[in-house]
C-alpha cells in the first residue's frame, strides 16, 4: 500500500469514528490537540451529511423530530458513507433503512415518506420530457399496435405506498392545515418534473403497475404477459391515466 | 383471430388517442382564447390599465378613471358593449 493510499484509508477511518491514533502523527500543529481536531472535523463530515439527508426528507425530519432525524442520519451515514463528493444521491439507502426500524409499527409508512421525497429530488435531476406524437400513434395499423413500445418521461417516478403518501407528504407542507387518517387506504404517486417545478399526481393502482411494467421497456404484447388479470381488464382505463399524469413521453414501433 | 388482449390492447391505444386529442383541442381553446383579445380604452380605473400609457410605461399605473388613452385587453367584442369603450385610444 503506497503512502497516498495509506493516509487516505487512515483518514477515513478516523473520520468514520474509529481509532484515529495512526493519523495523529501525520497531523501538523499543536495549537489544538490532533485529536481534538480529528473529532471536529469528524462532527462536520457527520453534520454536512445529516443536513444533505434533511435537505432531500425535510417530510421525514418533520414527522420523527429533530433529535430522533440526527439519531437516524448518524445511524445510516455508518452503514451507508457517502462514497461521493456529490451529496445528491446521498439519501438512496435511506428508506430501506426506515423500513428496516419502523416496519410493523405506528411509523410504518417513514419509508414511504422518504421513497416520495427522493422521488422529487431525483425528478428536478432529470430532463424535460418530449410530447407523445399522437398523430403517428393513430397511424400504427391496428395489428401492430400490441408491437408499440412506450417510453416515459425521464424525469417520472412511480410511487406507490399502502398509506396515504401523497396526502401525509402535502400535510406537512409550509400553511398546510389538514390532518390525514392514515387508515384511508393505499396511494399511489406519478410524480415528474414539469419546467422548474415537480408536478405529483394520483393515479390508481393499475396506472401504477402499468407505469411500473412499461419502464423495464417491453412492448405493450411483452408487457401484457407481467400484468396481473384485473390490472389487464383495465388496461384502456389504465393506459389513459398513466397518459394524463404526463408519463408517457413517446413511442416507437419495431420494424416488422 | 382476434384475443382478448388484442381487443383490450387495441382499446388501451384508442382511448388514449380520444383523450389526447380531447386534451389538445381543450389547450388549443384556451389558446385561441388568448389571441382572440382586444384593446379596450376609456373603460379602466385608476391603477388597472394593462400596459403603457400617457406619462407612464408600465401596467397598473394609470392615474385616472376612464382614460380614453389607457385600455385593459378584453375577448374581443366586449369593448363595443362597454359604456365609454373604443377599441381605439382617444384624445381627450
Amino acid at each position: 500500500m503506497n503512502a497516498l493510499h495509506r493516509l487516505q484509508r487512515d483518514c477515513e477511518h478516523a473520520f468514520r469514528g474509529a481509532d484515529a491514533a495512526p493519523l495523529l502523527p501525520d497531523l501538523v500543529g499543536k495549537a489544538i490537540p490532533p485529536a481534538t481536531r480529528i473529532e471536529v472535523y469528524r462532527n462536520n463530515a457527520r453534520e454536512i451529511c445529516r443536513k444533505a439527508l434533511a435537505n432531500s426528507c425535510p417530510v421525514v425530519e418533520q414527522l420523527v423530530g429533530d433529535a430522533c432525524f440526527r439519531s437516524l442520519a448518524r445511524e445510516y451515514l455508518d452503514a451507508h458513507p457517502s462514497t461521493s463528493g456529490d451529496l445528491q444521491h446521498f439519501g438512496r439507502e435511506f428508506p430501506a433503512i426506515l423500513d428496516a426500524l419502523y416496519s410493523g409499527s405506528e411509523y410504518d409508512y417513514l419509508g414511504d415518506i422518504a421513497r416520495l421525497e427522493l422521488a422529487i429530488e431525483d425528478a428536478l435531476l432529470e430532463p424535460e420530457a418530449g410530447t407523445l406524437d399522437l398523430d403517428a400513434l393513430a397511424d400504427v395499423p391496428p395489428d401492430r399496435l400490441g408491437d408499440v413500445i412506450f417510453t416515459q418521461a425521464p424525469s417520472l417516478r412511480l410511487v406507490g405506498s399502502r398509506y396515504p403518501l401523497l396526502s401525509i407528504w402535502r400535510a406537512h407542507q409550509p400553511g398546510a392545515e389538514e390532518s390525514v387518517d392514515l387508515s384511508s387506504g393505499a396511494e399511489y404517486v406519478a410524480v415528474r418534473r414539469v419546467g422548474d417545478e415537480v408536478e405529483m399526481r394520483l393515479i390508481d393502482r393499475a396506472a401504477f403497475i402499468l407505469g411500473r411494467a412499461l419502464n423495464g421497456g417491453g412492448s405493450l404484447n411483452q408487457v401484457w404477459d407481467e400484468l396481473p388479470d384485473d390490472v389487464r381488464e383495465v388496461l384502456p382505463g389504465a393506459l389513459t391515466a398513466l397518459s394524463l399524469a404526463g408519463g408517457l413521453s413517446h413511442f416507437s414501433l419495431p420494424e416488422s | 383471430m382476434k384475443t382478448r388482449k388484442d381487443v383490450l390492447i387495441t382499446s388501451a391505444v384508442s382511448s388514449l388517442l380520444a383523450v389526447g386529442a380531447f386534451t389538445l383541442a381543450n389547450q388549443g381553446v384556451a389558446q385561441d382564447a388568448e389571441q382572440e383579445q382586444e384593446r379596450c380604452y376609456g373603460v379602466v380605473k385608476a391603477g388597472a390599465n394593462d400596459c403603457a400609457g400617457p406619462g407612464h410605461t408600465c401596467q397598473g399605473q394609470a392615474t385616472e378613471d376612464g382614460s380614453p388613452q389607457e385600455y385593459i385587453l378584453v375577448p374581443v367584442g366586449t369593448c363595443e358593449r362597454l359604456v365609454n369603450g373604443s377599441t381605439t385610444a382617444r384624445t381627450e
